[in-house]
């Protein structure tokens, strides 16, 4: 992946990173319009052990769900035009960074345990880093 | 218009949707428990020999033993919580006060009643309620 795969700055482009971002994107939206849609089918459907995390709200489901459809979007947008990949990948980026601050922040102050530092390692801290090596990475393609 | 850029060797591609289909998985992972963790949060376990029950942040346990409701109150940290008033209800009779005896609420029971309906007031003014079915249960 690398400069040349793109097409100039406002055109549409079929490249590598249409594929990454492209089933970024739409899993995100999927996920969002589940949560918005049926936030009770989401919050006890999904394959995480949700309900581990305290009850439904289903307004705040909702409101998560505004933010996953958006980030959807904005990368399915981002897949095909190039001028859009940094603002689209650094907004996902952005939402894992503070999210995994919310999880050092709970971690730190006690509402679970220590061994949440390796067990938020792989889902929680990894991929906050890797968005964020995405973006740094296409804001270098990009300059 | 979309154009595919020949330059590109087939392994970029699935090295891309292989990156793709990785990172198309994390929205719906975001919420994974990798483990057992056994922090304040994450401890379910009844402690008193009872059945656990998460009610909002709070962690009742009920046991029943010896001619009594007995329930147990605690936060989410499993610090123990003492409510401001409780009742319990044995499934279609009167519902009646829980008293406080420096560790839990307790009523008598009626042993052979299967629905109880349990009602706590923190003393927050927080209302915790919770229908207890042993056939819900394993």
């Amino acid at each position: 992946m690398s400069a040349s795969t793109q097409e100039s700055s406002g055109g549409l482009a079929l490249d590598p990173w249409t594929l990454v971002l492209g089933l970024f994107g739409l899993a995100n939206l999927a996920n969002g319009i589940w949560m918005l849609v049926d936030p009770v089918h989401w919050y006890f459907t999904l394959p995480a052990g949700v309900p581990d995390f305290g009850p439904l709200n289903e307004h705040f489901v909702r409101d998560i769900g505004c933010i996953f459809t958006l980030l959807g979007g904005g990368l399915i947008g981002a897949a095909f035009v190039p001028s859009l990949r940094v603002v689209a990948c650094g907004a996902a980026a952005g939402f894992s960074v503070l999210h995994a601050l919310v999880h050092i922040l709970d971690t730190f102050r006690g509402l679970v345990g220590s061994e949440h530092w390796l067990i938020d390692l792989p889902l929680v801290y990894a991929p906050a880093l890797i968005l964020s090596g995405m973006t740094y990475w296409l804001a270098k393609i990009n300059r | 218009m979309a154009r595919k850029d020949q330059s590109l060797k087939p392994w970029h591609w699935l090295l891309a949707a292989l990156a793709g289909l990785g990172l198309s998985t994390l929205p719906f992972l975001r919420y994974v428990h990798m483990g057992s963790p056994a922090g304040a949060h994450a401890d379910h376990a009844a402690r008193h020999g009872g059945r656990l029950q998460m009610v909002g942040n709070h962690h009742l346990e009920l046991l029943r033993q010896r001619g009594r409701a007995m329930i147990y109150v605690s936060d989410a940290f499993r610090q123990p919580v003492e409510p401001a008033s409780g009742w319990i209800t044995h499934d279609e009779a009167p519902r009646q006060p829980l008293r406080w005896d420096g560790q839990r609420m307790w009523a008598e029971d009626i042993p052979q009643a299967l629905q109880l309906t349990i009602e706590l007031i923190l003393q927050d003014g927080t209302r915790l309620r919770w229908r207890f079915d042993p056939s819900d249960q394993s």
